[in-house]
């Protein structure tokens, strides 16, 4: 299949203007297959809830899909879909946010679970293992504020780029520094336990 | 698009961005892009269409906020009829209706605007509502002097001066012994309407600021 060949070989960007120019729908494929990885990692280390990631990541690429013209050629590709994804995840924390003010009961099950195994996070013994420990840092990660664990995620996780980071959250370059630094002072903070050893 | 060199800030941290690298990364489903296109195929997109649609929705919220407040704020500051001063000189005069025009008051008119217009038969023809002996008149001006004690110099030349007591008079213009209230001599002019109607509209701002005011220290 030497023309599927051919767009494998494009860069993002050519991909997007292929698909926006002739729908061909390959090109969307192509980029769907690229950044459903990436994407879902992004969401997942941000919402840590491995159905609802699914659904967003899912929702990110019908939405690029169904608004691929109002992509601009002098974005680049990755910051603008880590941008709909990053959007959509944070609408999702709002709901969430939401449903927990209005629940008639005092605590959700959700609470009830985490406080429950916060209690790992005082015993590092348990913490050797490394299967705990990544379940301790996600746990820290979503103790700390989403403005900060977002930035953090996209820096020391995605490892994306400052200026991506800027782009993605239309922020300037210093907030994004002083947000990453003071995200990753906070998790430090609730992580001691295991670098305190 | 992965860092792998640390500034000096990233140094303190270096512990725990290893710790964030070697965290394992999560993968998509199998069939991801399976059911992803399913979705498509079928035209599943759920609530993300309505996006473009629920930024109108503020808007719509937004409307009739704004009509809202400003119903509020008109109930506020725009004062209440009950409120409202009635300004004696922004009313019309009460019309007095006559059958017969004295001599009197025909001659107190004279020469002013205030001089009622006898309906010609024209107008009695035009308007029935008109009867011929029938005339609205203006009131007569009424002057702040006491007849008993000014003498209104026109009508005394004329001759159609009321006859008043000769000992009166004299004791007016004499002044007699005792101190006297003389008001000074009348002299009767038409009335310019073109003034009157500055110096009205000169008090009756005065009169709404008053009441402004007055309505804000209530409010306050």
């Amino acid at each position: 299949m030497p023309h599927n060949q051919n767009l494998t070989e494009l860069s993002d960007e050519e991909l997007i203007k292929k698909f926006q120019e002739t729908n061909e729908l390959e090109a969307f494929e192509i980029l769907v297959r690229r950044y459903k990885d990436p994407l879902m990692n992004f969401v997942y280390r941000f919402i840590g809830d491995r159905d609802v990631c699914t659904d967003i990541v899912q929702d990110t690429m019908i939405k690029f899909y169904l608004n691929k013209d109002s992509y601009r050629e002098f974005a680049k590709f990755s910051t603008w879909i880590y941008t709909i994804a990053g959007n959509l995840a944070k609408n999702e924390l709002k709901r969430r946010k939401r449903r927990n003010i209005l629940s008639i009961s005092p605590s959700s099950e959700d609470e009830k679970q985490i406080q429950l195994e916060d209690k790992s996070f005082v015993a590092p013994d348990r913490a050797a293992d490394s299967n705990i420990k990544h379940d301790i840092i996600q746990k820290a990660l979503m103790k700390i504020k989403p403005v900060y664990r977002e930035m953090v995620i996209l820096r020391d996780i995605q490892g994306l780029s400052y200026e991506e980071i800027a782009e993605i959250t239309k922020v300037s370059l210093g907030t994004v520094k002083s947000r990453i630094n003071r995200g990753r002072t906070q998790l430090q903070k609730l992580l001691k336990h295991i670098y305190n050893e | 698009m992965r860092i792998n060199s640390y500034n000096e800030e990233e140094e303190k941290f270096s512990k725990l961005l290893n710790d964030l690298k070697q965290l394992p990364q999560i993968k998509a489903e199998e069939n991801f892009e399976y059911n992803l296109m399913i979705r498509i195929q079928n035209k599943n997109f759920g609530n993300l269409m309505e996006d473009s649609e629920s930024q109108f929705n503020i808007i719509k919220f937004a409307i009739p906020s704004a009509i809202i407040a400003i119903i509020i704020l008109f109930i506020i500051f725009i004062p209440r009829e009950d409120e409202y001063i009635e300004n004696p000189l922004m009313t019309d005069p009460p019309k007095i209706m006559e059958n017969n025009l004295s001599n009197k008051s025909q001659a107190n008119l004279k020469g002013g605007e205030l001089l009622p217009t006898k309906p010609t038969k024209k107008q009695t023809a035009k308007n029935p509502s008109i009867i011929s002996k029938e005339v609205l008149i203006e009131p007569t001006p009424k002057y702040p002097l006491n007849k008993n004690r000014s003498v209104s110099l026109d009508d005394y030349i004329s001759g159609e001066a009321p006859k008043s007591n000769n000992l009166e008079r004299g004791n007016i213009v004499k002044g007699g012994e005792e101190e006297f209230d003389f008001d000074g001599f009348l002299l009767p002019q038409p009335i310019d309407y073109y003034s009157l109607q500055k110096y009205r509209r000169m008090i009756d701002s005065i009169r709404k600021v008053e009441a402004k005011r007055d309505s804000l220290k209530k409010f306050r």
